[in-house]
């Protein structure tokens, strides 16, 4: 069916994976390329793209390869229709076990941060060697912490 | 109108907010998970493509949604996040298909003021806890324990005010988040925080950056093996992290959304505001990070959320354009994009104005919206029912019945039409021309009146007439058999299939024929004890072609029976109740459940539940379709069977999720209809009404339609005039690289075919606020007035402005009249032959004023002033309401003897509206910018001026929704004889193209409702706990009341979606019966 000598001006169908054809396309783009020049500012931008979109336009990550295989191609200028049902909680699962009802705790973050203060002052000193990082663990108060 | 009102929506929100992918389904399952604001919709990936599983509601908006893998997990949890801080954790249950909620609460501080940003959830990638910043100052964090429970959330101090991003950083031995922020110098920076859970702090963390891009607005996080963070600048984008900086310059360009590729993070896909998609590339060597690439791909819809879903496909969210499905090619187009749009999905928002029109001319409302913005600005047009197109049409008066006939049994198409009158037989038929031609067949008899015709088997034809049963070969045309009628018996009824014909003569003789080759055989005979009024043998079972139950209809004792065939045993009698016979009755099967529906001479149908082995017929339903009989016929289209319903309010119905579902047709009165194949019109109904006979086909079967009209700019305000027949509107169309990144424009479009016939630009600056179609005293031209303000850069409010008075002259605007302004134009109206313009803080009255040389100008007639700004006007006689931008609503009068405009009343209440709508009189509807709606009513009656100087607020509800525009109007064609015909009705649009109805009612009908809503209330609960009492308090900065006097109609009209059990639950504590219920609710379903 194909005649050899049109052979690479044909477009195949589906060329993703046929290293043969690898030729024929990039000089296609080429010739595309050099037609728009004249808008874009940057040739070796045009170019470097090339070389890139090759290279990194590919190996999309496949979780299965099956999914989208059937896609049925229907014109894009009509849109998808199709309406899922609508979920309605009906069963008594709505609730979470008790200890998984979350709220803050009511302590103001200022007073913790006082209690805290306080709490430290009581306890014996620490050993230098529990403080990890020196600025933090310093006993020198934060003065934006202080300033709330 | 009322104050008891009734909210439902009639389109769904559409507006993609947020989109994530996971095994969410299950752990094969790859879902995409995709938030519509108040809406969640699970979909899974199949080598189909994207196929939609469920549509959840969710009883708060929706400010964070996360997909994430608890510790020991095989499949993901969701996390989701509402705007009035609630979370909740939600678990699919594959066994029982039920979500779960892990865990759920309530986020909020009784002290903060929440962030500008938005709020901002995240959660840990090795999930320690979920991080939330919801107030200035403060980052709340939900710990997790080792089981993967959530424990009591505490508050962090954060320094950093401006936040602009916060995200986990992957591969931290602690929980690491890197803040993107703005100095009060308008500097950006980012810092990294250890999160300590033991102290309930944050540590210093590995590394800092400063002085970022002043655009800079995103983090993306990226996950080992690389690390560290991607940060999105508006010139620059820099990666950072503890050992590495790089960083690349880019096109100005906004970045809007964002898109990981691969699992390692080297690619990313970005969108920005221009609706442009690039692949940006991590280039790495040994897990070192050695430099950033950036490659636009192609255009997309304006992106606000992209996710990667598998094998190069992608989903593109909006909230401005259509979302997509599109694919990334490894070779560029002839455009050179590497983008291929497979699917799009349809999003109206944001819906910023609309109008409601009869296009058509049916008595039908369509509703035109401005919706999309920037490039992807379109307008729809939204139209309720199911069209038909008319094909052909002949004038054809008395039509008592149709049916179509095929030539030969393997005939793929129709060739024949027979048209039955009340003396006479008449046979149509697609001549060579393809036009539709009288012929004969021959072995019919042509002279009275068929009752029932089809197809048999062995190319064979039947006609069954009040004396006999004739069976015809479709080839010969010639009379192979015939059966007659007892002598002194004619047959009333009858029906056939392609093997069998039942009929009934007087006297309840019931007779089973069955066709064989040239042969029609008496069967069965039965003799009932009444009269019987309808049958039918449609055959549902494995046969297509032959039936083992049949349908009988009775008069007197008013049933439905089913017997058996061949032997015509009675299987189950069903009495229907009340005093109206049945006039047809159908078996039919939609998506694999077998129904018997039942119509009666009143327009109501009645359906059942059929257990075709056993004859059984159960969880009988009943709905009001019209006030005539119906006549019931099967038809498919697009190889789905539906049932057409003739009668004076045809409708067609159809299982959707296998639920029986009704839509209009859009045409007044059907008398027959008969569903006709032919080759010259494929897939065409045939359809009797009005004298007329009719062919066409028909729109796709779904409730409401709507139609796309891109225009490549953003539609800002539309208004339609009758009188020439166009719509005009304000749009704007934005040209970021030329000098003005944005022109304004008045355009007018032809109200059929929308295309645009005529232009004028506003000057630089200056934008279009407001349209309006209105006439004057005196003056007996329509015009256009267009209201318009000049946005200077200096300038905080606007200082002038124009009025525009235009005429539609041989298809073109012809500017009439101008006025400037000493403000924004933002409202205008006709009032009492003026015009009524809203003009930054006043309301200004304009006469139309004839001058000497016979041209109009505009003359300031009155004023009122004493608002901060005067947005939204209505008018009602010669009171004025006036919704303003923080003050709520008030009420102001004309006095004509005195040429003045005074206050009568206002609402003391600072909301800050963003529409006002005039119910009645006395009651006003106002939407304000924290998602409520409320009504308040003039207080005429009140003892002194301080009392009736106030209007009362009497109705609040939280809506969800940020209302653009309210206008009267109905999308269903009322007829003014039913009940649901007498219900007044306002429709909204909103920011997330939600089209809703605003239905006013009988203080009776809104007792019983609500007793209905409290009931459902504990049936149907919230998804992950959230209480719906809550969601539909009237909630702003100021105050939380509980919802009055209005009821959400998307939970009183689930109850049709709930299964016998429940709807039996709900029966019992409401006290009335499911029947009722079920046709209560199904009229309140026919107000959108």
């Amino acid at each position: 069916m194909v005649v050899p000598s049109t052979f690479y001006s044909q477009q195949p169908p589906f060329c993703a994976h046929n290293q043969f054809h690898h030729i024929p396309e990039r000089s296609q783009l080429i010739s595309q390329i050099t037609l728009p020049i004249s808008h874009s500012s940057n040739f070796l931008e045009v170019c470097c793209s090339l070389c890139l979109m090759d290279s990194v336009l590919g190996n999309w990550p496949s979780y299965d390869p099956h999914n989208f295989s059937q896609l049925r191609t229907s014109d894009p200028s009509r849109s998808s229709k199709m309406a899922p049902a609508t979920y309605h909680s009906i069963h008594n699962r709505d609730v979470p076990p008790a200890d998984q009802v979350i709220n803050t705790e009511h302590k103001n973050i200022l007073l913790r941060e006082i209690y805290r203060r306080a709490e430290e002052k009581l306890t014996p000193k620490r050993a230098a060697s529990d403080n990890l990082i020196p600025e933090h663990g310093s006993k020198q108060p934060r003065v934006s912490t202080l300033s709330f | 109108m009322s104050i008891w009102n009734y909210v439902v929506t009639a389109h769904k929100p559409t507006n993609v907010t947020h989109s994530c992918v996971g095994n969410f389904t299950s752990p094969q399952d790859l879902n995409l998970i995709i938030a519509k604001c108040t809406r969640v919709e699970i979909h899974l990936l199949t080598p189909q493509g994207l196929q939609p599983m469920l549509d959840v509601p969710i009883y708060g908006r929706i400010a964070t949604l996360e997909l994430f893998r608890s510790h020991g997990e095989a499949q993901d949890f969701l996390f989701i996040a509402t705007e009035r801080y609630k979370f909740c954790v939600l678990q699919w249950d594959s066994e029982t298909s039920e979500l779960v909620t892990r865990a759920m609460g309530d986020v909020s501080d009784r002290i903060g003021r929440a962030t500008d940003n938005g709020q901002i959830g995240i959660i840990d990638p090795d999930c320690r806890l979920i991080g939330l910043h919801l107030y200035d100052g403060l980052f709340k964090v939900i710990p997790f324990d080792n089981r993967g429970q959530l424990k009591e959330a505490f508050n962090i101090r954060l320094e950093e005010l401006q936040v602009l991003d916060i995200k986990f950083l992957y591969g931290c031995s602690k929980p690491t988040i890197v803040v993107l922020y703005q100095d009060n110098k308008d500097a950006r920076h980012a810092k990294t925080y250890e999160v300590s859970l033991k102290d309930k702090d944050f540590v210093e963390g590995p590394w800092s950056q400063n002085n970022l891009d002043n655009g800079a607005d995103l983090l993306i996080p990226v996950p080992p093996p690389l690390c560290g963070v991607l940060i999105i600048g508006e010139e620059t984008i820099v990666y950072c992290s503890a050992n590495a900086f790089k960083a690349i310059p880019i096109r100005p360009s906004i970045t809007k959304a964002y898109g990981r590729v691969d699992p390692d993070g080297s690619r990313y896909l970005l969108g920005d505001h221009t609706g442009l998609l690039s692949l940006l590339v991590i280039t790495h060597e040994k897990e070192k990070v050695t430099g950033l690439k950036i490659e636009p791909l192609g255009e997309t819809s304006i992106a606000s959320t992209i996710s990667y879903l598998d094998n190069a496909f992608v989903y593109i969210g909006s909230s401005y354009g259509d979302s997509q499905l599109i694919k990334l090619n490894q070779q560029p187009d002839a455009k050179g994009s590497y983008v291929e749009v497979l699917e799009r999905y349809v999003n109206l928002g944001p819906i910023v104005d609309f109008c409601v029109v009869d296009l058509e001319r049916q008595g039908q409302g369509q509703v035109v919206t401005c919706s999309g913005a920037y490039k992807d600005g379109s307008l729809r047009v939204v139209r309720n029912g199911i069209g038909i197109n008319e094909q052909a049409s002949v004038e054809l008066q008395g039509i008592k019945g149709m049916w179509s006939l095929r030539s030969s049994t393997d005939d793929l198409f129709d060739t024949f039409l027979v048209v039955s009158f009340i003396s006479e037989t008449r046979i149509l038929a697609m001549n060579l021309e393809d036009e539709l031609e009288e012929t004969e067949i021959e072995g019919f008899c042509s002279q009275v009146q068929s009752l029932s015709c089809h197809d048999a088997v062995h190319n064979q034809l039947v006609q069954v007439t009040s004396s006999s049963v004739r069976l015809v070969s479709s080839t010969t045309r010639e009379l192979r058999n015939e059966w007659h009628a007892p002598s002194g018996y004619s047959i009333n009824v009858a029906t056939a299939n392609a093997t069998q014909v039942l009929l009934a003569t007087g006297g309840g003789h019931l007779v089973y024929l069955e066709i064989g080759d040239g042969i029609l055989q008496e069967i069965k005979h039965a003799q009932l004890e009444y009269e019987i009024s309808c049958l039918d043998i449609n055959p549902i079972g494995e046969n297509p072609n032959h039936s083992n139950l049949a349908a009988v209809g009775m008069w007197t004792d008013i049933s439905v029976r089913i017997f058996s065939l061949p032997d015509l045993n009675l299987i189950t009698k069903e009495p229907l109740g009340g005093e109206i016979i049945p006039r047809s009755v159908l078996l039919c099967a939609f998506e694999g459940i077998s129904y018997l529906l039942c119509a009666l001479g009143d327009g109501h149908l009645l359906n059942f539940l059929l257990n075709t082995s056993t004859g059984e017929l159960t969880d009988r339903k009943k709905v009001s379709l019209g006030t005539q009989p119906i006549t019931l016929r099967t038809f498919s289209s697009k190889n789905t069977t539906h049932v057409f319903a003739a009668s004076d309010r045809p409708t067609v119905i159809y299982s959707s999720n296998k639920k029986l579902l009704y839509s209009n047709v859009n045409l007044k009165e059907v008398s027959h209809m008969c569903p006709f194949n032919s080759a010259a019109f494929p897939d065409s109904l045939a359809i009797a009404k009005e004298g007329e006979l009719t062919i066409g086909t028909i729109d796709d079967i779904q409730k409401l339609h709507i139609r796309s009209i891109p225009l490549g700019e953003h539609a800002r305000r539309i208004c339609h005039q009758e009188q020439s027949r166009t719509f005009a509107i304000c749009s704007l169309k934005y040209n970021p690289s030329a000098e003005e990144p944005e022109t304004h424009f008045v355009r007018l479009l032809d109200d059929q075919t929308f295309e645009f016939i005529s232009t004028y630009p506003l000057d630089t600056y200056e934008y279009g606020c407001f349209i309006i179609s209105c006439s004057f005293s005196d003056d007996s031209n329509v015009y256009y007035c267009v209201g318009t303000a000049y946005v200077l850069p200096e300038e905080n409010e606007p200082s002038k402005g124009r009025i525009l008075v235009f005429a539609v002259e041989d298809g073109k605007l012809q500017l009439i009249a101008e006025k400037e302004t000493k403000g924004a134009v933002y409202c205008l109206n006709a009032f009492n032959g003026k015009l009524l313009a809203a003009i930054n803080q006043k309301i200004q009255l304009y006469k139309w004023v004839l001058r000497d040389d016979g041209t109009h100008e505009l003359q300031s007639e009155c004023g009122h002033h004493g608002h901060i700004l005067a947005l939204y006007v209505q008018t009602r006689g010669d009171f004025i309401v006036v919704g303003d931008l923080m003050k709520s609503i008030s009420l102001l009068i004309y006095k004509h003897e005195e040429g003045a405009i005074e206050e009568r009343a206002r609402d003391y209440n600072a909301n800050w509206m963003s529409a006002v709508e005039i119910l009645d009189d006395d009651i006003y509807l106002g939407a304000e910018n924290s998602f409520n709606l409320f009504t308040v009513r003039k207080n005429s009656e009140g003892a002194t001026d301080e009392e009736r100087g106030r209007l009362e607020v009497v109705g609040e509800y939280h809506l969800g929704e940020f209302i653009n525009r309210f206008r009267h109007g109905s999308l269903v064609m009322r007829l003014p004889d039913s009940e649901v015909g007498q219900i007044p009705t306002v429709i909204f649009g909103t920011i997330n193209g939600v089209i809703g109805v605003i239905a006013s009612l009988p203080h009776d009908q809104y007792v019983f409702l609500e007793k209905l809503q409290s009931s459902l209330r504990k049936v149907i609960k919230g998804v992950g706990g959230l209480s719906h009492e809550q969601w539909r308090s009237f909630s702003n900065d100021k105050k939380t009341v509980e919802a009055r006097n209005f009821l959400d109609g998307d939970l009183i009209e689930s109850f049709l979606d709930l299964n016998r059990n429940k709807m039996d639950e709900v029966s019992q504590a409401v006290g009335v019966s499911v029947e009722e219920l079920c046709k209560r609710v199904e009229e309140l379903t026919r107000l959108h």
